[in-house]
């Protein structure tokens, strides 16, 4: 198996070995042969498994990533980045071109070999370029998840990932009938401590977000903001989301107008799914 | 252009970087560049993001400390909301940002840099994969203490990687009896492993710094008088590598004394003490900065293993590297710290907001030392608390100009001494890198820095520091 880290902030990697000493069976199994923050081995000519981790914005990425096919029986996009662009892919709201020549007044050239390496216009996810044999989402993929996956690759286990919602694993749902009175910002204001965040008017991504992580934020008071990716195979996540948010306000006590409260819908609906959301997508084209 | 001698990636770094070396006619070496080559665009991220989001955003900055850029962006919201931090949310952010640079400084000591000590003469692979075979115990019982910090970031914070606790003026998390009284007891057998470690490698240990070499520079971090300041502190020293106090300022006064210098060789900005200018004025942060600068170390514990490595060495030390012992005295610390913690009831209770919270004031600066150094989170934000501008100062971008400088200077003395040895070149090198545990995707994390090596070498200007 490889670690085959693109650009990345090595939190997916860190959680790996946070997992080491209780997947020390499944590991008898595998033989790492490539992970360039552990071990200095040189990238190996064929591998099994590799594990895309971290998305692309480079050029050098994207190169990295063809070769990485290339060498790899099976290809795993490894965390929200690898799977979805992840956090950093909010930057493609913004043209990098532009961005660079208002700083320098001019553009970058790239020609010589020891230039840095070229920014792209856009992060794009591993899937959006090769083929990927499996995902494994998450910023980074939680713990109950990885070492599922490993033994799935591992000893050929069927591997799927959940596609209910996040709020089938929550333990602040209840099903009573939400009544929003108004939209609140979180932590801003006094919360009331085991009640769902939604129903006390905090937004919480958990209705159109993937289970699987056994509401770990929500249990630690945080809303959850879907780093496990969305529910839907077509991201129609947004409207999803306003729609059952709205049919959730009160009757009497709101009105549909104070929805506009909700600033910054793209940094809460696709904060780690940008780059692979329709609505960048759409961006790209124009 | 001349010759040239890159290296690339480097191993047993966080993080993507580069090294060129420059070679003139006669084979001697012109320059050398130390290259961050990644870059994501935080600064660029965080614009019009409601202010409170911040401290659930940055921790992806990196995810070695992920816990110090969750806190230092809570106690930018501290100061926007005007709020107290009370002793309780005092006592459990703490416990987290120990748990934080104990997950990172282990990772660190026994992972990344001691293969290096373990297996010395070898040019070929080693690390994790090496250790486990001819260190088996070595690496589980590093592991075992690191699986202390995992324990009290997942139950603090959620997870140990992006773990999220803090909130404005306060904490939301706490530990049940029944986990303290679990946790407590771990950090009993951490401090019992790590014993046992330190006495089975004594020798190495005291042999680690037989080739440092002396590295001028000027040193920053927090300062106190009373204690080994990691979380918070009255004021920020910095001093000259002689150890003459060059400034000592509050942290609202931080950008009144650094300033920021894009660097034409990376993505990643020079900052440097105003006072001194640029070429005098850049310095190292980190373990070091913290050991030269602090006289107060509040743990028995690492005060034992100071004077056991490093009684007969004069303050400040110049050398890179002894970077790494100073990590093994803060492990220590740490957990010294942690058992103090555990050993209070502070912990059972948390500190979620007592009151509805209002925009105070439009700008808010947070610092606080994160495993491989200070660091600067800043924010404006606007009358409903959007941000309108965001700044951070990390570690590692504070270090990069005398990680140059070292790689220059060592370059030219092997390729002068045995000509162009490739092997030996990266051995040393990335060895020196090494030393100062850097974090290449911290560093980056500022969008406005890209630059081109021509440019600058046809200006023939060196930004890194001559003398002191």
């Amino acid at each position: 198996m490889a670690l085959f880290p693109l650009t990345t902030c090595s939190g997916c990697e860190n959680a790996i070995l946070d997992l080491w000493i209780d997947i020390e069976e499944t590991l008898k199994n595998i033989e790492i042969t490539y992970a360039p923050i552990l071990m200095d081995s040189e990238e190996p000519k064929n591998v099994d498994v590799g594990l895309v981790i971290g998305s692309i914005r480079t050029s050098e990425d994207l190169n990295k990533l063809f070769r990485w096919r290339d060498k790899s029986k099976t290809l795993v996009a490894f965390g929200s980045c690898a799977c979805y662009g992840g956090l950093p892919g909010l930057i493609n709201n913004f043209n990098i071109s532009k961005v660079i020549i208002d700083i320098y007044k001019k553009s970058i050239e790239y020609e010589s070999p020891h230039s840095l390496p070229k920014l792209m216009e856009h992060i794009k996810p591993a899937p959006s370029m090769v083929k990927i044999d499996f995902m494994v989402p998450g910023c980074p993929p939680p713990k109950m998840l990885i070492p599922k996956f490993l033994n799935a690759i591992t000893y050929g286990h069927e591997f799927s990932l959940p596609t209910k919602n996040l709020c089938m694993e929550c333990p602040l749902n209840t099903s009573s009938e939400k009544n929003i009175s108004e939209i609140r910002r979180f932590s801003l204001n006094i919360m009331e401590q085991n009640k769902c965040f939604i129903e006390q008017g905090i937004i919480c991504l958990g209705p159109v977000t993937r289970c699987g992580c056994e509401a770990k934020c929500i249990k630690s008071n945080t809303p959850c903001r879907g780093c496990l990716g969305p529910t839907l195979e077509v991201d129609e996540s947004a409207m999803k989301f306003i729609s059952s948010l709205a049919s959730s306000l009160s009757l009497t006590d709101i009105d549909i107008k104070d929805l506009n409260r909700i600033k910054d819908l793209v940094g809460f609906l696709y904060r780690f799914t940008y780059p692979s959301s329709k609505i960048n997508l759409m961006e790209e084209k124009k | 252009m001349n010759k040239s001698i890159s290296f690339h990636p480097i191993t047993r770094i966080e993080g993507h970087a580069k090294v060129i070396i420059f070679l003139d006619e006669k084979n001697d070496v012109e320059n050398a560049y130390f290259q961050v080559t990644e870059f994501r665009g935080f600064e660029k991220i965080l614009i019009n993001r409601p202010v409170e989001e911040a401290p659930l955003i940055v921790p992806r900055i990196c995810g070695l400390c992920s816990p110090s850029h969750h806190l230092a962006s809570v106690k930018v919201l501290d100061e926007i909301f005007d709020v107290e931090v009370n002793k309780t949310a005092l006592k459990l952010r703490e416990l987290f940002h120990y748990a934080g640079i104990l997950h990172s400084h282990i990772l660190h000591f026994f992972i990344l840099y001691f293969p290096d000590i373990l297996f010395p003469n070898t040019y070929s692979n080693v690390g994790f994969t090496e250790m486990m075979k001819k260190y088996p115990n070595l690496v589980k019982n590093a592991l075992k203490i690191r699986r202390l910090s995992q324990k009290i970031l997942e139950i603090l914070g959620g997870s140990s990687v992006h773990p999220s606790a803090a909130i404005a003026g306060g904490f939301l998390n706490c530990l049940k009896p029944s986990q303290q009284s679990e946790l407590l007891s771990e950090t009993l057998d951490s401090i019992a492993i790590l014993n046992k470690i330190i006495e089975e490698n004594e020798e190495k240990l005291y042999n680690m710094n037989n080739d440092a070499k002396t590295v001028p520079s000027n040193f920053v971090s927090l300062y106190s008088s009373s204690m080994y300041p990691l979380y918070d502190s009255e004021k920020i020293h910095a001093i000259s590598m002689s150890g003459e106090l060059l400034a000592s300022f509050k942290f609202s006064e931080y950008f009144e004394n650094i300033d920021e210098e894009t660097s034409p060789w990376s993505y990643s900005k020079v900052p440097y003490l105003k006072k001194r200018g640029l070429e005098r004025g850049v310095y190292r942060v980190g373990p070091l900065a913290r050991f030269n600068i602090n006289d107060k170390i509040d743990s028995e514990m690492a005060e034992e293993l100071m004077n056991k490595f490093l009684s007969n060495i004069k303050k400040p030390i110049a050398s890179s590297s002894y970077y790494n012992i100073v990590r093994l005295i803060e492990i220590a610390y740490v957990l010294d710290k942690i058992l103090e913690h555990l050993s209070s009831k502070n912990v059972q209770e948390n500190a979620p907001p007592s009151k509805n919270l209002k925009i105070v004031n439009n700008e808010g600066v947070g610092i606080i030392e994160a495993p491989r150094g200070l660091l600067i989170h800043r924010y404006k934000v606007d009358a409903d608390g959007y941000i309108k501008d965001a700044d951070m100062i990390v570690a590692t971008t504070q270090n990069t100009p005398i990680i140059a400088k070292e790689i220059t200077d060592v370059s030219r003395e092997i390729i002068h001494k045995d000509g162009v040895l490739k092997e030996k070149l990266y051995n040393v090198i990335s060895k020196l890198i090494r030393n100062y545990d850097p974090c290449l995707s911290c560093a980056t994390h500022s969008y406005n820095v890209p630059f081109i090596l021509e440019m600058h070498m046809k200006d023939k200007v060196v930004y890194y520091p001559k003398t002191f």
